[in-house]
């Protein structure tokens, strides 16, 4: 009896995808989100929605290194987070930091690239989230491959936004754009 | 944040200094040692941090060196001994730790104006009509009013327009920020 079965492997998996949101709702009902608590959910969001982006960007490597295909079995898991906390994140913007002030909004969003970057990434995720199960992907086929292509862009568009929002020190989007360089390559590279 | 500084006008020092009167601006410049300062062995700016402004600025009874704050003296984290205060101007262009303050003729180049000119300016007066080139300056956050804190909208001057809006008058402000 094997103990280290793929579905345990995946389960283990399942339930720590949890862990930075039990994290968020922890700090946030101890009222411990610090002194700028609207910026600290917005970042924290921010950065676990690139976290589990940059996740499924890792899979197919993963694969290709250990000869193990389990790894494509996490990418719809990370992918619904990716967009769970990506909403979130402008969730947070739109109705905690600008309280649904919708001319304000359109007019900050508009004038600036990066809040046009993040907003286009928000948009190119619902179409892969909403088509994000077994049924759907059967019946697009070849389409659905092709739709979800669209994740290397979401990234692209993602790391920007970031870098652009970020005021002097760079260091952090710099280390994510890296990240995304560094998996692209281990992607696209025969 | 709205904070209640303890201190002393900026004006009483000057008079003490007795500037010469070619002495067109009055440049600040902060403690940097590196044991003492983690954050100043990056070469993120160019340390030591220095700030500066015009006379007629330094004069106004509303700048102050700041030696205390909420009845307390400055901790060392809060840029004890003495810090500038300029409540019309963004916070960048109040320097902590203050070490050493000289006159000059010229307008000096502060360590923000060094680190990115199109950003950051000599003047950095809050005005909601100038944005940062990435983002707004239209609104703000009040820290310390929760997680539910709404947005409000950003007052010229920070709300000192009356006291301070003739010191610039004439002057294009987009340009000058």
């Amino acid at each position: 009896m094997k103990i280290f079965t793929a579905k345990r492997f995946h389960q283990l998996v399942f339930w720590l995808s949890f862990a930075p949101l039990g994290y968020l709702i922890v700090l946030t009902l101890r009222d411990d989100l610090g002194a700028n608590p609207v910026q600290r959910l917005i970042q924290f969001s921010g950065t676990w929605s690139l976290n589990f982006l940059l996740a499924t960007l890792a899979m197919s490597p993963l694969v290709k290194m250990t000869g193990n295909k389990i790894w494509f079995g996490f990418l719809k898991l990370f992918g619904l987070w990716m967009f769970f906390f990506a909403l979130l994140h402008s969730l947070v913007y739109v109705g905690i930091d600008h309280a649904f002030d919708w001319e304000e909004i359109f007019h900050d969003v508009f004038s600036h690239v990066y809040l046009i970057s993040g907003l286009i990434a928000l948009l190119l995720s619902v179409p892969l989230a909403a088509t994000s199960n077994q049924w759907l992907k059967n019946k697009l086929g070849v389409f659905w491959k092709k739709l979800h292509q669209l994740i290397y862009v979401i990234a692209v568009l993602a790391v920007l936004h970031y870098w652009l929002a970020v005021k002097l020190d760079i260091s952090s989007p710099f280390l994510y754009c890296a990240m995304l360089m560094l998996l692209l390559t281990f992607r696209f590279l025969p | 944040m709205v904070i209640p500084w303890l201190g002393i006008p900026l004006k009483a020092v000057i008079d003490w200094a007795k500037p010469l009167a070619s002495a067109k601006y009055i440049e600040f410049i902060s403690e940097s040692d590196q044991s003492m300062m983690p954050g100043t062995r990056s070469g993120l700016l160019d340390w030591p941090y220095t700030e500066a402004l015009r006379m007629d600025e330094a004069t106004h009874p509303l700048t102050i060196l700041a030696v205390g704050l909420y009845g307390k003296s400055l901790l060392n984290q809060n840029g004890a001994p003495l810090r500038l205060v300029v409540p019309w101007k963004y916070g960048f262009k109040g320097a902590k730790s203050i070490v050493k303050i000289r006159f000059s003729e010229s307008m000096p180049v502060s360590t923000w104006m060094k680190a990115s000119p199109k950003e950051y300016g000599f003047y950095a007066n809050v005005n909601p009509n100038v944005d940062h080139p990435r983002w707004s300056q239209a609104t703000e956050r009040r820290i310390g009013s929760g997680l539910f804190q709404s947005r409000i909208k950003t007052k010229m001057f920070n709300g000192y327009q009356e006291e301070v809006g003739s010191l610039y008058s004439g002057m294009d402000l987009a340009k000058n920020f």
